[in-house]
């Protein structure tokens, strides 16, 4: 099922191992192959994933570019979310969801899941 | 060539943020292990130094407040102290309400003792002044002043009695009031020989006891009357009732009691006593009757001997009321010592009271010296009428009082025994050196800089601070002074009591106020500077998850999308 995306002016965004930048006009695309495809408001970097739930964003996020290869990131996740959920019992639903998504290497809906507990809880 | 490792701006990121975080935990943990939110100066400075301000009003207070503690602990003892004072003062007052009784009441018996001593004598009429037949007459009346019928007024002395028969038969005489046998009645008379062998004749039941020595030769009331007496050992209480007249008798009346007192002063009026104003010759001996108790001339007087030495003559005639002998016989210095008298409206009965303990016997006479007939009847003891005639006549009774010499000199010493009590409690009294009954005085201090205090004074409370002097229940008049110097005592010892109460009432209010006064201003400064205990053991967990998981994002960062994110 072909992918249609809407790009701004100037927006990055990563398709699969590439780094895309558009140019001054907006622009449309699709996708028709599966490639991980991540827009520049939704990356984060090690930088800005300065609390627990961001640091686990950005594991996902290494999990989703790397396509599941990247182990040690899925290895890190896992502990990070089993020491979270047990000390924070309030988050334990949106971890699990995401871990359910992650188990089904349905990578950028564990993504989406995490973005969702950020918002509920903006200071985890 | 360089082997220094060189950390990339993500990895330095990355250990700043982690030692953050530890500088977070450590601060965290400090908060959990002291429970202070503010435990420096740094943390807060504000709340810092009005907790330690509030904290350090506290811990004065704290202080003051053991101060307090203790002030009411000395309170305490000086109560208890008081409490143990007014029981011994109460009992020094019923040590004197007891002399007072013993001194006017008498709760004794008639009795009399010789000063010869007889026993071994196996013939009486051997001694000079006893001869055969010689009679020892008794004449006894009850409490309420009516004479009993014995079964033998009179006991002769025959040849070859020895003094135990003598004894034998006083002691055989009993009481035949409204009886027709003569000897089932109880005894009467307690005749027997004392420690030193001397007679005692001692007259039971309260009652009153009238002797007459009756000797077989001579006159009545002659030199062998009293030869017999002074034989038997009653040479200085048996007297002659009545000089000047051929009619007269050796006698004495022993009285259970340190008191005479008369019979009812009626008048000529039925239902109507004598007043104290009342002429003595206006006086009747029953009610609305027409028998006077006194008829005078103008030289009469009524003579008062007492101990057969002090005689007091009180003027005897027309005008004398009632008022006059009570008088008379209180406004003599010499006789005022030793007598006390008073009339008593409602129950019309004149009365002479010992004043002393010296008192023994007491002679009242009626003495007319113009030759003129003059009559008293007081009613005092067995004789109804003393009836003067004659130039220099005399009639009267001699009354011998009962002895309350030993049973005052142990009230006397018993009372004394009270006082040392009293000084010796006083002393022990003592709290930590302050001693409220003797005199110290405490300070209590209410509030931290001592600016406020409440100062207990003190009060010596020994006999000498009571002013309760050493017991002398010689006469009426000192033991009076003694009562009245327990009843002040008392009173002392109550005002103090209250005064101690109070103040005790003062501290422990302030006691209360100052402990939740502590108490508010610890609570206020903890919430100053305490922590939330759950807040910071939540904030501690969750530094130490986000240490963890620092850690492991540091392991990360120098991996794989670095190359790519390091485009955003």
């Amino acid at each position: 099922m072909p992918l249609h995306l809407y790009i701004k002016p100037n927006e990055k965004l990563i398709i699969g191992d590439a780094v895309v930048v558009n140019g001054p006009r907006s622009t449309t695309m699709t996708m028709l192959s599966r490639t991980p495809i991540l827009r520049e408001k939704h990356i984060l970097t090690e930088e800005q994933a300065d609390t627990p739930l961001k640091r686990l964003q950005y594991l996902i996020q290494a999990i989703l570019l790397s396509d599941g290869s990247d182990l040690p990131a899925r290895e890190a996740y896992d502990a990070a979310a089993l020491m979270l959920s047990e000390r924070a019992p309030a988050l334990r639903a949106g971890l699990a969801e995401a871990q359910n998504h992650l188990e089904a290497a349905r990578y950028y809906k564990a993504l989406q899941a995490i973005r969702t507990l950020r918002n509920a809880y903006p200071h985890d | 060539m360089t082997t220094e490792v060189v950390l990339s701006a993500a990895l330095r990121n990355n250990l700043l943020s982690l030692q953050r975080t530890q500088s977070n935990i450590d601060k965290a943990q400090q908060i959990l292990s002291t429970g202070l939110r503010v435990s420096s100066a740094l943390d807060n400075p504000q709340n810092f130094f009005a907790s330690q301000s509030l904290k350090n009003r506290s811990s004065d207070l704290s202080r003051m407040l053991d101060g307090i503690g203790q002030s009411i602990q000395t309170i305490k003892a000086a109560d208890a102290g008081v409490t143990a004072l007014t029981k011994l003062v109460d009992q020094a007052d019923s040590l004197v309400q007891s002399a007072r009784e013993a001194i006017t009441d008498g709760q004794v018996q008639a009795s009399v003792t010789g000063n010869t001593k007889l026993s071994g004598v196996q013939n009486l009429t051997t001694l000079s002044g006893i001869a055969d037949t010689d009679a020892i007459e008794f004449v006894i009346k009850n409490k309420d002043g009516v004479q009993l019928t014995l079964s033998s007024a009179s006991v002769s002395i025959a040849n070859n009695d020895s003094i135990d028969q003598l004894i034998s038969k006083i002691n055989d005489i009993t009481d035949n009031t409204g009886s027709t046998s003569a000897t089932n009645g109880e005894e009467l008379i307690k005749a027997e020989l004392d420690s030193e062998g001397r007679l005692r004749i001692t007259a039971l039941h309260g009652n009153t006891i009238n002797i007459t020595f009756n000797s077989s030769t001579g006159t009545a009331g002659g030199g062998t009357d009293q030869a017999l007496a002074s034989a038997l050992g009653f040479s200085n209480i048996a007297k002659v009732t009545t000089t000047g007249a051929a009619t007269s008798a050796v006698e004495f009346t022993a009285i259970p009691t340190l008191k005479l007192e008369s019979g009812v002063f009626y008048t000529a009026t039925t239902g109507t006593l004598s007043s104290a104003s009342t002429l003595l010759t206006a006086t009747r001996t029953t009610d609305g009757g027409a028998t006077a108790r006194f008829a005078t001339a103008t030289t009469s007087e009524i003579d008062i001997t007492v101990n057969d030495r002090t005689t007091v003559s009180i003027a005897f005639d027309a005008t004398t009321t009632v008022q006059h002998i009570v008088d008379g016989i209180n406004t003599n210095p010499s006789l005022n010592k030793l007598l006390k008298a008073s009339y008593d409206e409602t129950t019309g009965k004149l009365s002479i009271e010992a004043a002393s303990s010296e008192v023994s016997t007491v002679r009242i006479a009626v003495d007319e010296s113009a030759g003129n007939t003059a009559v008293a009847d007081f009613d005092f003891g067995v004789d109804t009428q003393f009836a003067a005639g004659g130039a220099g006549g005399t009639e009267g009774e001699n009354f011998v009082f009962a002895t309350a010499a030993a049973t005052l000199a142990r009230l006397e010493s018993d009372y004394d025994t009270v006082l040392q009590q009293i000084d010796q409690l006083v002393l022990d009294s003592n709290y930590r050196g302050v001693n409220l009954l003797n005199g110290d005085d405490l300070t209590t201090f209410m509030n931290e800089d001592r600016s406020n205090k409440l100062v207990t004074k003190g009060q010596v409370l020994s006999s000498a601070g009571l002013a309760i002097e050493d017991a002398d229940f010689s006469t009426l008049t000192k033991i009076e002074s003694s009562q009245s110097e327990v009843l002040a005592a008392k009173e002392t010892l109550r005002g103090f009591g209250s005064t101690i109460a109070n103040s005790l009432s003062i501290i422990q209010t302030r006691q209360e106020f100052s402990t939740s006064l502590i108490q508010f201003l610890n609570e206020g400064s903890d919430k100053l500077v305490a922590a939330d205990q759950n807040e910071e053991g939540a904030k501690l967990l969750a530094l130490q998850t986000r240490q963890q998981l620092g850690v492991t994002a540091l392991s990360l960062a120098a991996q794989s999308q670095q190359s790519v994110l390091r485009l955003f």
